[in-house]
């Protein structure tokens, strides 16, 4: 059937019919490539054409037919005026981005906030989103310089939002400075929890608690405000007031580079008394290591071992038991369950009151095959 | 043990038994010598289900345990030991030390109450009965089994057939259908993989093992069922393996099979032909003979899958029994909870009507048409049928994901199906009337 709508001595309306046809049976480029000819120029047919197809590839899942219904949508902007091709366009650039085509979605939306005929409202929605899209791609002065010509088109709260975002990407580029010189005046508690991670790489851990423990639970989302209660459990058990060794080594990780990040925390870790936050540091070098996985797991197991090792009293505080527990699931991941059931065991009757304990059992049962694998 | 045994065993008093140490204990002359542990099966517990498994295992190990009926859920007391809460340590099961004193005075409390002390004396050989192709989490009984811990053989038709049941003093039935229709499937999800597949493994059985058709072969598997309770065996048996179990014995000499089952069509006198002397739990039951409802008769309360007649779910409540008199029914409904939610299965419940008159009602829906969890004698051994397929999955579909029993370690659903399984490990006291 579709070779009958869609072969060469087809009318258009016969191959869009082919093409609508393929876009529900889940084929959206293959779609697009049929459709997109048959509404190369303007007229009032290929207006009402591209808005079916558009509205169309709403209903099909799948970041393809996000992609295509861009592609309509940004053609539509091409053949109707005004607020109308705006408003098509901003919608065309989130639905390019949902796809995962940034530069596509890029060029829309540098189209409606260069469109002098453009609301005010979707000219600073396009800008806001342009500036998510530029941090993403690391244009990050580009990103600042578009902010900042925003003026008060954006509500204090998105302008807020994103610049912590430029903070952020600032952050992992290893951008101390400019980070901060970024939050100056700032103290909302997103700003102190962004200075707290600034302090910490500097080294100065003491600041760095402070600040994170001014934030609260309240900064930013979910995900960093157990970030930040990790690390400030990490710099409790350390108790000193500055470690520069230690605020690099976490600057590595903060910039990608986690296996130079393993090798940096370890060095941090020797220069660190007995009993003072050694294993822990240890204990997140072996979490990263193992995280690397490949060769690093070799380095992960010595890490393990040494903290395991190092508290065979079990009352070490709570990094040998979580050490032993990454170490079983490393295990596991490597398949020898036989070895990781040892020390799962181990875990278990040794640190009866560790917090890792139920989850021990819980790997324990999966690995006797106890439980279904979830 | 058999059943006989069971009956036969006399005293209260466990004599001196030099069993394999349980990983490094020994036996001790008299029950509950210091030192003794507690297990709780009360509300302080922290993982009933493992705890089955932690005494199953002492049992095993030829430790003499005994089962507390109604002392804080059906707790469990065993002699103390490194081992043993090491075990309980691993499994996360909550145990309490208890001297000399607290042990009579635990004693002193069972006399004056509605409880008894049951020695448990030997871990049962475990069989489930499944298909070859049955992923091993579609079955609670297997799921607990595994859960807690507890060691069991896997057996099918040619096991059975083969006179394979005489090696195991417990055995289970799931979700099978003795009718031979494929859980009335046939038409319904004609076309499925795991559909096809079940029919060409029974089909396959059946041929190898000589039989004409599928639902003949069942049949024999029944009575062959039938004869190892008859002898001694103790049957567990849940959702449609309950019904269906009843039905092949009932239609020993009638066609109840649709024809895609067999290649001839039903009896359409079947209802009236079928012999209830036979069965082990039901009578009177009328078979349902439309092939594209996946219900077998109205034995079932719920007919989960009879549009029309589908009834909602409740709760059911667990009977109290005397523990000094009827340990064998107390035994089965130990629980820590007494109103259990309800669950679907293909048969989810059995009708008043259709229970023999010697059945014995463990657990019922208070006012409704019919009960859960009954329990029974047949020759020398004893059955138990619950209905429901996962008492954690009330709605239980196919396909739906397994259940994860660490998520539900308290499930009093589950207690009922470990209850049976260490219900053969007990050691009857001698009656004085």
């Amino acid at each position: 059937m579709i070779r009958a709508l869609t072969g060469p001595a087809a009318l258009a309306a016969t191959r869009r019919l082919g093409a609508e046809l393929l876009l529900g049976w889940g084929d959206p480029m293959r779609a697009w490539t049929l459709f997109a000819p048959t509404v190369a120029t303007p007229s009032q047919d290929a207006v009402l054409a591209l808005r079916r197809f558009a509205d169309r590839a709403t209903t099909v899942p799948g970041p393809e037919a996000k992609r295509v219904r861009g592609l309509a949508l940004n053609r539509f902007a091409d053949f109707v005026p005004g607020a109308l091709a705006v408003q098509a366009r901003a919608t065309a650039a989130r639905a390019l981005l949902d796809a995962g085509d940034r530069v596509g979605a890029r060029a829309a939306l540098e189209q409606v906030a260069a469109d002098p005929a453009a609301a005010a409202d979707a000219q600073a929605l396009a800008k806001a989103t342009l500036v998510e899209i530029l941090i993403g791609d690391g244009l990050l002065d580009s990103a600042a310089a578009t902010l900042a010509a925003t003026g008060d088109r954006l509500s204090g709260e998105d302008r807020q939002a994103l610049r912590y975002a430029l903070v952020r990407a600032r952050l992992a580029r290893g951008e101390l400075d400019r980070a901060e010189q970024l939050l100056a005046s700032d103290s909302s508690v997103d700003a102190l929890a962004l200075k707290g991670w600034v302090a910490l790489y500097r080294g100065d851990l003491k600041r760095a608690g402070d600040l994170f423990r001014e934030a609260g639970p309240y900064a930013g989302e979910r995900r960093g405000a157990t970030e930040r209660a990790a690390m400030l459990a990490l710099l409790q058990q350390i108790g000193a007031a500055q470690n520069r060794d230690l605020g690099a080594a976490l600057l590595l990780l903060a910039r990608g580079d986690s296996a130079a990040a393993v090798g940096a925390l370890r060095r941090a870790a020797g220069g660190l008394p007995a009993g003072s936050g050694r294993v822990d540091v240890l204990l997140v070098a072996g979490q990263i290591a193992m995280a690397l996985g490949g060769t690093h797991d070799t380095t992960a197991v010595e890490l393990f071992a040494e903290i395991v090792s190092g508290s065979p009293g079990g009352d070490r505080g709570a990094a040998p038991p979580a050490a032993e527990l990454a170490w079983a699931r490393l295990l596991l991941r490597r398949g020898k369950a036989e070895d990781a059931v040892a020390h799962l065991e181990h875990l278990i009757l040794t640190y009866p009151g560790s917090a890792v304990v139920p989850e021990a059992r819980r790997e324990l049962e999966r690995a006797k095959g106890a439980i279904p694998r979830s | 043990m058999r059943r006989r045994e069971f009956i036969q065993s006399v005293g209260r008093t466990v004599g001196l038994s030099v069993g394999p140490g349980f990983l490094g204990l020994r036996p001790t002359v008299r029950l509950s010598v210091s030192p003794t542990l507690l297990i709780p099966m009360d509300d302080a517990q922290s993982d009933h289900l493992k705890a089955y498994g932690v005494a199953y295992r002492a049992i095993q190990a030829g430790l003499k345990a005994e089962w507390l009926l109604n002392y804080r859920g059906g707790s469990f007391l065993l002699p103390d030991g490194p081992a043993l809460r090491r075990e309980a340590a691993l499994a996360g099961v909550g145990v309490e030390p208890v001297d000399d004193a607290r042990v009579t005075a635990i004693r002193g409390e069972i006399e004056g109450a509605n409880a008894d002390a049951v020695p448990l004396e030997k871990a049962p050989r475990v069989a489930v009965y499944v298909p070859p192709n049955v992923p091993p989490w579609d079955d609670a009984v297997t799921m607990a089994l595994q859960y807690a811990g507890i060691p069991f053989s896997k057996i099918w038709d040619p096991e059975v057939v083969g006179g394979g049941l005489k090696d195991y003093d417990w055995l289970h039935l799931h979700h099978e259908d003795f009718t031979g229709q494929y859980s009335k499937f046939y038409l319904i999800y004609a076309g499925a993989s795991w559909l096809a597949e079940m029919v060409r493994y029974n089909q396959t059985a059946a041929r190898q093992l000589g039989f004409a058709s599928v639902p003949d072969l069942k049949k024999s598997v029944a009575r062959h069922i039938r004869d190892y309770v008859g002898n001694g065996g103790f049957l567990f048996a849940m959702c449609t393996a309950t019904e269906t179990l009843d039905l092949a014995l009932a239609a020993e000499r009638v066609d109840i099979a649709a024809s895609y089952a067999d290649g001839t069509p039903p009896d359409p006198q079947a209802d009236a032909k079928l012999d209830w002397s036979q069965a082990l739990a039901f009578t009177g039951g009328h078979v349902e003979p439309d092939p594209t409802v996946a219900s077998f008769s109205d034995i079932d309360g719920h007919q989960v899958n009879a549009p029309g007649r589908r009834q909602p779910l409740g709760a059911f409540k667990l009977f109290n029994f005397s523990a000094k008199i009827d340990p064998v029914p107390a035994m089965l409904v130990q629980n820590h909870r007494q109103v259990i939610p309800d669950f679907y299965g293909l048969t989810t419940s059995f009708v008043r009507e259709r229970l023999k008159a010697g059945d014995t009602v463990l657990g019922d829906e208070e006012g409704a048409p019919w009960v859960k969890y009954i329990h029974g004698d047949h020759g020398k051994g004893t059955w138990t049928f619950f209905g429901g397929h996962d008492p954690e999955d009330p709605q239980h579909q196919i396909g739906d994901p397994p259940t994860d029993l660490s998520l539900h370690p308290h499930s009093p659903g589950y207690r009922l199906i470990l209850n049976n399984v260490l219900f053969p490990a007990a050691k009857k006291r001698e009656l004085k009337t």
